[in-house]
């Protein structure tokens, strides 16, 4: 019963990376890592400025 | 663990001036060592050769049931066997001989993800999300319609074409360009075309891409039109996926942001209750009234709304129904796999029906079977489409090179599973209601008397179409008529509510898996649309900013607007164009998007032979040259014929000049054509289309040309430049297929071990 939890749960976690859920807490760590001495974006600023990259690069989609 | 670890002695799949990678001391090993791997590689113990040799007989015993037993009926489940046993052979040996032989990658060397990591679009990804992320990208209506108008020929010819052209063609190609773009820091396709051809050859490159994707979302979004006239029921639901659209945008942005997932369970509820809802209003008198809208009305209407949609802000729109589309893409997906396997259905179709070696073809597409089978049947074989995913998008996820070979070639193989679903759903249907679908209004006059006369008339063996038949069906599906519901998508979904009712719910299902699938593929299609108007107004403005420098300025909402209504109005005309089209649209014009995306793919496979080429791999340049030349071939005669054949029913000009003399002689009806205005409404379209047919076929052999002189010019000279970018050594560690192996289990634990302020924060994404 356990093992179906936890595969419930990894498949979980993988459809939302896959659907990118946890963008922001890939940016928190990467800034983190990286920009230590700068504060992080805000998490709302962050999605917004996330949707708006696609509109100034916009990325296609196939048939 | 020493240095010397992650360094090798140089076997065959190193690279001559990859020994200079200098590994940091101070780390566990970033990749595994040579020797290692290829031991374990080569290690072959008794589970595992009876585990491939079970694989290739079950394969082969699959095979011999579909091509040459052939009985009466044949059952689905070989279809399942024969595909998914050739792909396991052909990945695990196919490709990673193109991996030892051309692509040698080399996990010492930092990917784009993590030298130009910036957290947002360079990130180093766990490589199974980014497999999920590129399917989602690369995988969309197009595999799921192309296989349903093939099986006009048969079972086998797609069959064949869709499992041997995805081994040696598809799935190199969306390799090879996903590796070859890593390697150069994620450039485009467009970029890499430039580099490596030089200004003709890219200048030929990215105007053909523009056109090409023109005539690609032209043509989607005429399928979305065939699959929606004159059905009330899906016209609301499909037009409800706007309302929840916006809804999950505002949720995103203003309620609560990065809740994707939530926010795409929510929408998939809202979308099934569209769906139920749609049978309940279109059974009102208002319903009826209101949805039940004819073609070319709906045509305008995604004209009009493909120009709001590209220039609304993204988190409005489109973005949305992205994560709508890919929710629903992998769920469908799971469960049509799921309900075949289970289900599986007895198929009554010939291995080569009569059209097999009929020159003119049949009613469905036209053309012989060489080459138009291989234009029919594009994506989930061979789609140059894909090119522009693999460079530009996801070589900026990729965390390790080697990592490449799955995501690339095992990401392309899956969508061929798909396109091998999508042949089983629409072969599974009874093969007269198949040909009264997909026979245009033309010849059945849309009337179930005129569809039951024409398909009988044809003479197929073992078909005899009644009445009864189509009515039925239509009431089953919840539709009014299903006569010349052309463009592939309805009978898919046929074909899916009959294999889905039979696992879910019964007869009394079936109207709502019909209206499903239909969804489903409007939801793709209008997703492509939306995302290729952009991104051609893109190209567009990039372009026009050679000449009018202020085009490139992104913040010049007029400009974008400009470019948004020229690339609009570039597919627009061409939608109305096949929507109108007394000869019946889409068969004229899907061997188009097969040709174009085909071409595409030339370019491409031609790219990749220059690279090949200057990096001096010359004994095997044919695993680019094979499929290069294949794909040149099947698309260069079909344009040919295209352009020259004296049959008017494949050749444009040829039907061009038919009508254009018998308007000269005063006809007042020619052909299919009723009125002399439809006359001149089909010299218009065979006008364009011939021209769009000679355009392409130019553009391509121009950029083929270049590519092939480059070849031959790096042969004499024993190598070319090296366009990739400079060797930046690893600092992370990944495996690189889809089960980690012992050696990388091992490394793993070493940075487990290591305290997190030495580890170098990588962002896992997962």
């Amino acid at each position: 019963m356990n093992a179906l939890a936890a595969g419930l749960v990894s498949a979980g976690r993988y459809i939302k990376a896959v659907m990118g859920d946890n963008a922001y807490e890939v940016y928190l760590a990467h800034h983190t890592a990286n920009h230590p001495d700068t504060p992080p974006m805000p998490e709302r600023m962050f999605w917004r400025e996330r949707d708006d990259e696609q509109d100034r690069n916009p990325q296609g989609r196939c048939c | 663990m020493s240095k010397d670890a992650g360094r090798t002695e140089g076997g065959p799949a190193a690279d001559p001036e990859a020994s200079v990678i200098e590994q940091d001391p101070n780390l566990p090993p970033v990749a595994v060592p040579d020797d290692e791997r290829e031991a374990e590689e080569r290690h072959w113990t008794p589970l595992k050769i009876a585990i491939w040799v079970a694989i290739a007989l079950l394969g082969g015993v699959a095979w011999v049931m579909l091509a040459v037993v052939r009985g009466e009926t044949v059952n689905a489940i070989w279809f399942v066997f024969a595909a998914v046993c050739t792909y396991l052979i052909a990945y695990r040996f196919y490709s990673k001989f193109i991996e030892r032989a051309i692509t040698r990658p080399d996990d010492r060397r930092a990917t784009p993800a993590e030298y130009k990591a910036n957290g947002k679009d360079y990130v180093p990804t766990d490589r199974r999300v980014v497999f999920g992320h590129h399917f989602a990208a690369i995988a969309g209506a197009g595999p799921l319609v192309g296989p349903v108008l093939a099986a006009q020929m048969g079972y086998l010819p797609g069959t064949i074409w869709i499992i041997v052209g995805v081994i040696l063609a598809g799935a190199v190609q969306d390799y090879l360009v996903l590796f070859f773009s890593t390697r150069r820091g994620g450039r485009s396709l467009g970029q890499m075309a430039r580099d490596q051809l030089g200004r003709v050859g890219g200048t030929a490159a990215i105007i053909a891409t523009l056109v090409i994707m023109v005539i690609i979302v032209a043509i989607l979004a005429l399928v979305v039109v065939n699959a929606l006239g004159e059905s009330p029921w899906g016209v609301f639901s499909v037009s409800m996926t706007i309302p929840i659209a916006l809804f999950m945008g505002v949720y995103l942005r203003y309620l609560r942001p990065g809740k994707i997932t939530e926010i795409s369970i929510i929408g998939f509820v809202l979308l099934i209750a569209a769906i139920v809802g749609g049978g309940a209003v279109a059974a009102t008198d208002w319903g009826a009234a209101l949805f039940t809208l004819d073609r070319t009305t709906i045509a305008w209407g995604i004209i009009v709304y493909g120009f709001i949609a590209a220039i609304l802000p993204v988190w409005l729109l489109l973005a949305p129904r992205d994560y709508l589309s890919t929710f629903m893409k992998i769920g469908t997906i799971v469960m049509l796999a799921v309900a075949i396997i289970v289900v599986r259905p007895e198929i009554t179709v010939p291995a080569f029906s009569e059209f097999a070696d009929d020159p003119a073809g049949g009613p469905v597409v036209p053309g012989a079977l060489f080459p138009f089978l291989f234009v029919t049947i594009a994506c989930g074989a061979l789609s140059g489409f894909h090119a522009l995913i693999a460079s530009g998008t996801t070589p900026k996820l990729v965390e390790k090179e080697r990592q490449t070979r799955f995501i690339g070639y095992g990401g392309m193989l899956m969508e061929s599973f798909v396109a091998i679903m999508a042949l089983v759903a629409a072969l599974s249907i009874d093969r007269g209601l198949y040909f009264a679908m997909n026979i245009s209004a033309a010849n059945t006059g849309g009337t179930v008397e005129g569809a039951v006369a024409f398909v009988n008339s044809l003479g197929l063996t073992g078909v005899n179409l009644t009445p009864e038949l189509l009515t039925e069906t239509a009431r089953n599906v919840g539709e009014e008529s299903i006569v010349s519901r052309t463009g592939g998508a309805p009978t898919l979904a046929v074909g899916l509510a009959h294999i889905m009712q039979s696992f879910i719910g019964g007869v009394g299902m079936m109207s709502f898996w019909y209206h499903f699938a239909i969804m489903f593929e409007a939801l793709f299609i209008l997703t492509a649309v939306d995302a290729g108007t952009r991104v051609a107004r893109f190209m567009l403005q990039d372009t026009l900013g050679n000449i009018v420098p202020k085009f490139r300025d992104a913040s010049w909402t007029l400009g974008a607007w400009i470019c948004t209504a020229i690339m609009v109005a570039a597919w627009g005309a061409i939608l109305i164009m096949g929507v109108t089209d007394p000869l019946g649209g889409i068969n004229t014009l899907f061997p188009l998007f097969g040709i174009a995306n085909q071409l595409l793919a030339a370019i491409a496979l031609a790219i990749c032979l220059a690279i090949v080429a200057d990096r001096g791999y010359f004994k095997y340049l044919w695993v680019v040259a094979l499929p290069l030349a294949f794909a040149t071939v099947v698309t260069v005669t079909a344009s040919l014929y295209k352009i020259f054949s004296p049959v008017p029913a494949v050749g444009y000009w040829a039907q061009n000049s038919a009508f254009r003399q018998a308007l000269d002689q005063g006809e007042e009806s020619f052909g299919t054509a009723p009125t002399r205005a439809a006359m001149e409404a089909v010299v218009r379209n065979t006008f364009v289309q011939g021209t769009l047919s000679i355009l392409f076929v130019t553009l391509t052999v121009i950029v083929i040309g270049v590519a092939v002189f480059r070849t031959i010019r790096a042969f004499q000279n024993g190598g070319g430049v090296n366009t990739e970018d400079p060797v930046t050594p690893s600092r992370i560690f990944g495996g690189s297929g889809i089960v980690t192996t012992k050696a990388e289990k091992r490394i793993q634990k070493q940075w487990d071990a290591l305290p997190a302020d030495r580890r170098r924060v990588k962002a896992r994404h997962e």
